[in-house]
């Protein structure tokens, strides 16, 4: 691996291989800065889940910073030690290990009254949220910040008070954006969200602040989704596990003004590698993905499979489906991974409060994720061999995520769809955010007997 | 040539010897703690009962769970070796259920020998053999005492969970003082085993031959009851506890002097990664 | 534990709830011979939200799938389900289907609730209905307490009707609709008119009895199961035969439970007068202590998204506040409790993550104690036995503790 920034000469096979990417550094500052901020700025602070409506509150000023639960939560999984004293502290108060990874170190971090920043900082104070909101996404999820709220009264909130909380039921799914009842459903609530955040936080709402926020979103979301499709390439020009840095603030950050300038910059690095065939990872005998997040406490996995095998994996359903835009169904019974443009880009002008929450709404609920989430098996199947068809993978790894419900529904049934399809698929049993719910040395057993038995490697 | 194949697992290690006519011997030794000394305690009992002495054989292959852990000349994969000796000595197995101690798979093979899909119980002991063999324990039985007196009833006590072996094994428990039959207690154990481990089968399709291989594949009790199950007929083959290790030795023989060449370099690099990494 | 069978269970005094038994013993008896007499079809669902009046006004009888309770069975779901996270009810009921029980039904109707019931129906969708069955699965607000709920719904619910009316190939008009409505309303009315009996110090019916009361409900035609809920009403407004003498008031809070050995259990084989009056479950009080009301008088689906959005609601629908320790709290009171028994089905999120709420309602705020218990597909007599006599004596010894201070 070069440790220096110069671009690489190309192999014999006409590649460049461990090419370093200029804009990983870019996206580590921008990630460690909003969760820092989130620490130490003055201003409106939320929680809630990423998939919620970030922009909304984006509306209320300058200031507001956005504490997004599941990619925190991957932060505090990653960084192991701290990891297993929260859940311990969980397992304490008897908040069960069976419930979602995330929230389960989540709240074990409220009980100890602690923070984490991605490089293992820790302050000995959470700190101190003016509201959160969530949507309901899967029964398990749903509840993460009722229990939040209870946990903040007792544990962080100086003056012991409960964090006021609103819960936006979205609803996505396969066409969901043409269901004029389900908009409308929406919209009553973003209205009723609109009004209850400038009661509780005393700001008036700023509707072109709020569009802005909106639109940045979708830039964001689009760009992402072609930087995914860039993965087509053979070299694929990234590798998943070092994809994650990159993906994040496509969850946890996206509707800033700066967040759609990094992902502009990043696709045009990317699609520059693709010209020149080089990648960030070393050869690519074997292509894969996966469906649902990864184990973010044994990542090593993927090194594993890489320098055993040659296998990179280019992506998964988790990281570009949740927040990248695609065309998706669009209407018809076939998934389409080609990126989505934004309303903008297709001629919808958005420039007032209406037009925004409607054409958020709709956008929202694009994500490939909710085919997942909402139990549209079919659906699944389609986005998921689509995936795999499209972006010539060799096989398919499947995180039987224990640590996360939505993720995990319909996962054996497309297994077998896959395996019905000529497609291989390694199955193995993990926990995205509980380090201790996995066995490492048994998944290095069934990789190699996978690759050995199914590909001879 | 001669080829011996060693099979470490976490209780017992397996080995065979073969050479280009078939199977010379096998051999068995409990594991402990030094895997070298196991795979040449295997090996010795194998040499006992023919002509060939250590120094004889030529390449030596290690399968199983701790193939990484031992000086050998080559490793590969349990379901490789597998699927390599039931091609050679079952080439109709289709659909093979391995029975371990701790551990159950079931693999699915091609016309060719290899694993076109695999099934295991990932992290969840319900269906391992240990609990068989721990019913002689439960019961003050010996093994064959066991399974004499369970091909001896027609049905066994219904109301075990078997989701969970532990739970499983405190019903066991309670049955005993509830003055239940040995023989039903242990009939309704092999059954729920049985039972879960056809879900194995059919995750993967049962298609036959259907062959059961492991230690487990001693029991005829529980053959019986899984063939019950399955409505399928199940063959256990000779030797079943040794199939891995002929498996590996076999893995020696096929590959050509170039291959077994390629063979012994990449495995003494990866006894140089394994030893660099627990220094 | 051979004891624990329905024969050996003590025979209900009154014929209508032997009958509820019987049906509970053989529910696909019942469904088949129902399809023989009527022209109709028999949809099954999986979690008592579906909307079970729209698919009875097209005619056709709803049924809830219930699990076999038996071990042996309940693997043959493991090549549908993750075994290691979903609860053992929704693979109960998928291996149900699996094995064939169900073959005489045509049909399948889901909202959208807990992802594992969800997980349930898509793959009974996938590989138990055949080509031509119905099956409709459609999302319902997630929580219950959202503004435009009602109204998204209903919308929902308007679509259902058509998808039953397109099925059956026949007009199903509003007022089928409303007819529909006012049989499974005065199903829910009787029974909870039925329930006012077990506040009595000496009730006249066992927890087992409004199990099979209760579960037998969504078994058999409402219409009939109505007549039965009539005849027993009258019976018990004039009741003269025997009645349970608990000396422990059990209740119940659960994720789905329809364990019948487990009843038995608790009111017959623990050595104490135990009698459970009620529970917060939704084979139970959940599932009928609301009906639908007059606000939308001149729009069923309306009033139909009313009513399940405003019932009991199960924890997974508890959002985003929590409005259901409220009705518990009722319940414990009203019915008199002693103790509780908190359950959860093994890996049941919603009802874990309530669980400590439960606790503490109960515990802190009205000396109540309680139990808690995971269950499985078969729950494990000999262990549960031990815990539950050792709550009920802890019971006995606050009880004693009480009088020693008067």
């Amino acid at each position: 691996m070069s440790s220096t920034n110069q671009v690489q000469e190309p192999e014999s096979d006409g590649n460049v291989y461990d090419e370093q990417l200029e804009m990983y550094p870019e996206f580590n500052r921008y990630q460690y800065g909003f969760y820092k901020d989130f620490a130490e700025a003055d201003g409106i602070k939320w929680a809630g889940g990423g998939w919620s409506y970030e922009a909304i509150p984006e509306g209320l000023g300058d200031d507001v910073y956005f504490l997004a639960g599941e990619p925190y939560g991957a932060v505090v999984a990653y960084n192991e030690e701290i990891s297993r004293d929260f859940l311990n502290a969980a397992d304490a108060k008897g908040l069960s290990s069976d419930l979602c990874g995330y929230m389960v170190n989540y709240w074990g971090g409220l009980t100890q009254n602690k923070y984490v920043l991605p490089d293992g900082t820790v302050y000995d104070q959470f700190p101190d949220v003016d509201f959160n909101v969530n949507s309901h996404i899967c029964c398990t999820h749903a509840k993460w910040y009722q229990k939040a709220g209870e946990l903040e009264a007792v544990y962080t909130d100086p003056n012991g008070e409960q964090t006021p909380f609103f819960g936006v039921d979205i609803i996505g799914g396969p066409n969901a954006y043409d269901d004029e009842d389900l908009i409308e459903y929406n919209r009553v609530q973003i209205e009723q969200m609109i009004d209850w955040i400038q009661e509780v936080t005393g700001r008036t709402f700023d509707d072109a602040r709020y569009i802005k926020a909106v639109k940045n979103e979708m830039w964001t979301m689009s760009t992402w989704a072609k930087v995914c499709a860039l993965q087509k390439a053979h070299p694929a020009p990234l590798e998943e596990r070092r994809m994650f840095s990159l993906y994040a603030p496509s969850i946890a950050r996206r509707s800033t003004d700066e967040a759609p300038e990094l992902y502009a910059r990043l696709l045009e690095e990317v699609t520059d590698m693709v010209e020149r065939k080089a990648t960030v990872s070393g050869r690519q005998d074997f292509r894969f993905i996966s469906d649902s997040p990864p184990p973010w406490a044994h990542l090593d996995i993927y090194r594993y499979i890489r320098d055993e095998y040659n296998a990179v994996s280019l992506g998964s359903l988790y990281s570009w489906g949740l927040t990248g835009a695609w065309r998706g169904f669009d209407g018809g019974d076939e998934w389409d991974w080609t990126p989505l443009d934004t309303p903008m880009e297709r001629g919808i002008e958005i420039e007032d409060r209406d037009t925004a929450i409607e054409e958020m709404i709709k956008w929202n609920m694009r994500r490939p994720a909710w085919n997942v989430f909402g139990g549209h098996l079919e659906a699944k199947q389609k986005v998921t061999l689509a995936m795999a068809e499209e972006f010539d993978v060799d096989f398919v790894l499947m995180h039987l995520n224990r640590g996360c419900e939505g993720w995990a529904l319909n996962q054996v049934e497309v297994s077998n769809y896959l395996k019905d399809h000529g497609i291989p698929v390694l199955e193995y049993e993990g926990n995205q955010a509980d380090q201790r719910d996995f066995d490492p040395s048994k998944l290095r057993q069934k990789i190699d007997m996978f690759m050995e038995g199914r590909f001879n490697a | 040539m001669i080829a011996a194949g060693i099979d470490i697992g976490s209780d017992y290690t397996q080995a065979a010897i073969v050479d280009d006519d078939g199977l010379l011997g096998i051999g068995e030794a409990r594991t402990g703690f030094d895997l070298n000394k196991a795979g040449e305690r295997a090996i010795a009992d194998a040499l006992s009962q023919d002509g060939v002495s250590r120094g004889d054989i030529d390449v030596l292959v290690a399968t199983g769970e701790g193939r990484k852990s031992v000086d050998v000349d080559k490793r590969v994969t349990s379901y490789t070796v597998i699927g390599l000796v039931l091609n050679q000595e079952w080439p109709s197995a289709r659909s093979v259920l391995m029975m371990g101690a701790k551990n159950a798979a079931a693999l699915k093979l091609s016309e060719t020998g290899m694993i076109l899909d695999f099934d295991e119980n990932d992290r969840c002991a319900a269906g391992v053999g240990r609990f068989l063999s721990d019913l002689t324990r439960f019961l003050d039985m010996s093994l064959d005492e066991v399974i004499q007196a369970t091909r001896e009833v027609d049905e066994g006590v219904e109301e075990l969970n078997t989701q969970c072996a532990v739970f499983a094994e405190s019903e066991v428990i309670s049955l005993i003082h509830e003055n239940v039959s040995p023989a039903r207690i242990s009939r309704g154990v092999h059954d729920a085993i049985a039972e879960r481990n056809s879900a194995l089968l059919r995750r993967i399709g049962i298609e036959e031959d259907v062959l059961v291989v492991g230690g487990v594949g001693r029991n005829v009790a529980f053959i019986e009851a899984l063939e019950d199950i399955i409505e399928t007929p199940v063959h256990v083959p000779d030797h079943p506890a040794h199939v891995a290790a002929h498996g590996a030795a076999l893995s020696a023989l096929f590959d050509d002097a170039e291959q077994l060449q390629q063979d012994i370099e990449v495995g003494s690099k990866q006894t140089e990664r394994f030893s660099d990494s627990i220094k | 534990m051979s004891k624990y069978t329905s024969e050996h269970y003590p025979e209900p005094a009154l014929e209508e709830f032997r009958q509820f038994r019987a049906w509970v013993n053989d529910p696909h008896e019942y469904g088949r011979a129902w399809k023989e007499r009527n022209d109709g079809g028999v949809v099954a669902f999986f979690c008592t939200y579906a909307p079970r009046e729209l698919v009875y006004a097209g005619g056709l009888l709803p049924v809830r799938a219930y699990g076999g309770h038996t071990a042996s069975e309940i693997a043959e779901s493991d090549r549908h389900i993750y075994r290691g996270m979903w609860c053992p009810f929704s693979r109960d009921v998928l291996s149900q289907g699996l094995l064939g029980k169900y073959d005489y039904t045509d049909g399948i109707v889901m909202a959208s609730t807990c992802l594992h019931l969800r997980q349930t129906y898509q793959s009974w969708s996938e590989n138990v209905s055949e080509e031509g069955d119905f099956q409709h699965y459609f999302m319902m607000p997630h929580g219950a307490q959202q503004d435009g709920g009602v109204e998204f719904l209903a919308s929902k619910l308007r679509e259902t009707l058509q998808a039953v009316a397109d099925y059956t190939g026949k007009e199903v008009t509003e007022d089928d609709l409303w007819e529909a409505i006012e049989v499974y309303d005065e199903n829910r009315r009787l029974l909870r008119e039925i329930y006012e009996f077990r506040k009595e110090d000496r009730p006249p019916i066992s927890g087992l009895q409004a199990l099979e009361m209760v579960k037998s409900s969504h078994i058999a035609d409402p219409a009939e199961h109505n007549e039965l809920l009539r005849s027993a009403l009258a019976k018990l407004e004039d009741y003269d035969g025997p009645r349970r003498d608990p000396d422990y008031r059990l209740m119940h809070i659960s994720s789905e439970n329809d364990d019948r050995r487990f009843m038995y259990l608790v009111e017959e084989d623990l050595g104490f007068d135990v009698t459970v009056v009620t529970e917060e479950a939704c084979v139970g009080t959940r599932d009928f202590w609301n009906t639908t009301t007059d606000t939308y008088a001149d729009d069923p689906f309306m009033t139909l998204a009313e009513r399940y959005l405003e019932r009991p609601p199960c924890p997974n629908k508890d959002w985003p506040y929590r409005n259901r320790m409220d009705q518990i709290s009722m319940l414990a009171d009203e019915f008199n409790v002693d103790g509780a028994v908190l359950i959860a089905q093994k890996f049941c999120d919603p009802h874990l993550l309530d669980i400590a709420n439960e606790r503490d309602l109960l515990e802190d705020e009205k000396d109540i104690p309680t139990l808690e218990l995971e269950f499985d597909a078969s729950v494990p007599i000999g262990q549960f036995k031990t815990r539950l006599q050792a709550f009920v004596e802890q019971l006995q010894t606050d009880a004693v503790d009480m009088e020693a201070l008067y």
